[in-house]
């Protein structure tokens, strides 16, 4: 399978299991367009989760949500009453915890049913701006929307040759 | 009432598995952030159960599992972890894990695990449906007493 489409098989992959989350466990709906776009750069928000993959197949995740959202699941997992000093912390966890639920079920969505997939704990990353594509890269993007914004999700990857996936 | 160790490096999930556990009527003894804290709270807490993270930094959830094992091969030990791969389960119950729970955790989901682990614990949400049924009854009831009176 030719790198561009694993990335696209993968974002297929996650984007399934973010609506499983959000509809079904977390009780927050969404909306997906279905369109897979090849971007050159992505905007951040104001929080961005990151995490590897690694071993049959290399690429890089990014969640990147808006903070009405972002707040909405710290609630929704924080389960009952957030006092105001510890809001900031437990959003921050929240954002890292999302990141690796959704990669952590999508694996075994990917290509060979994830064998031999290894993955980098998650790494939020605040107020940064953009990534830009370097040559050789390819950025696949895919936007869901739900009534308290978006979250965008990115994959990132060597876009020629073939992995052994 | 059970006394439970909650072990995740994650802080959301450790307030959302707290806070569940405390809804079920049962108690959080401790909170570990990683199997080496987990070993030292379980010696000194002696907790009925442990929920345990697998993926965790310093010492994951499997190694903590079986150390605790060795310390008390009848420790009882629910794992939880994003993670759906299939060879990870098998390791977990292979390691002495009693259950495996997939995040994120909701009320029913830890509920239906402690009562696998632990059939005849009463919970919260089993204490509320048998006031239901006895609230039920006395609709029933009463009027036989008006009639007689």
């Amino acid at each position: 399978m030719e790198n561009i489409d694993v990335l696209k098989e993968v974002l297929k992959a996650i984007v399934h299991r973010v609506e499983l989350l959000l509809n079904d466990e977390l009780r927050i709906k969404t909306s997906f367009d279905g369109e897979y776009r090849s971007v050159h750069k992505i905007e951040l928000k104001k929080y961005t989760t990151t995490i590897g993959v690694g071993g049959t197949i290399n690429l890089l995740f990014y969640a990147t949500y808006d903070d009405l959202l972002l707040d909405n699941l710290t609630k929704a997992l924080a389960y009952g009453e957030i006092k105001s000093d510890e809001f900031d912390e437990l959003r921050e966890s929240a954002a890292a915890e999302i990141a690796n639920m959704i990669i952590g079920h999508a694996v075994v969505d990917f290509p060979n049913r994830g064998k031999g997939v290894t993955i980098t704990p998650p790494v939020t990353i605040e107020n940064a701006k953009s990534i830009l594509k370097t040559n050789g890269a390819g950025i696949i993007t895919a936007l869901l929307s739900t009534p308290y914004g978006n979250v965008e999700l990115n994959v990132i990857g060597t876009a020629e040759g073939e992995w052994h996936a | 009432m059970l006394n439970i160790l909650v072990v995740d490096d994650s802080l959301i999930m450790r307030r959302n598995i707290t806070k569940i556990i405390e809804s079920l009527g049962h108690r959080v003894v401790g909170e570990a952030k990683d199997g080496n804290e987990a070993i030292e709270l379980y010696r000194r807490l002696k907790p009925d159960l442990v929920t345990m993270d697998i993926t965790m930094p310093e010492m994951d959830g499997i190694a903590a599992v079986k150390e605790l094992k060795k310390i008390d091969k009848d420790a009882k030990i629910i794992m939880v972890t994003s993670h759906g791969q299939e060879d990870m389960v098998i390791t977990a119950i292979r390691s002495g894990a009693s259950g495996y729970l997939l995040k994120p955790i909701n009320i029913m989901k830890l509920r239906d695990s402690i009562r696998k682990v632990f059939p005849h614990i009463i919970d919260e949400t089993t204490l509320a449906k048998k006031e239901e049924a006895l609230l039920e009854n006395e609709d029933i009831y009463i009027p036989e007493i008006e009639e007689i009176s």
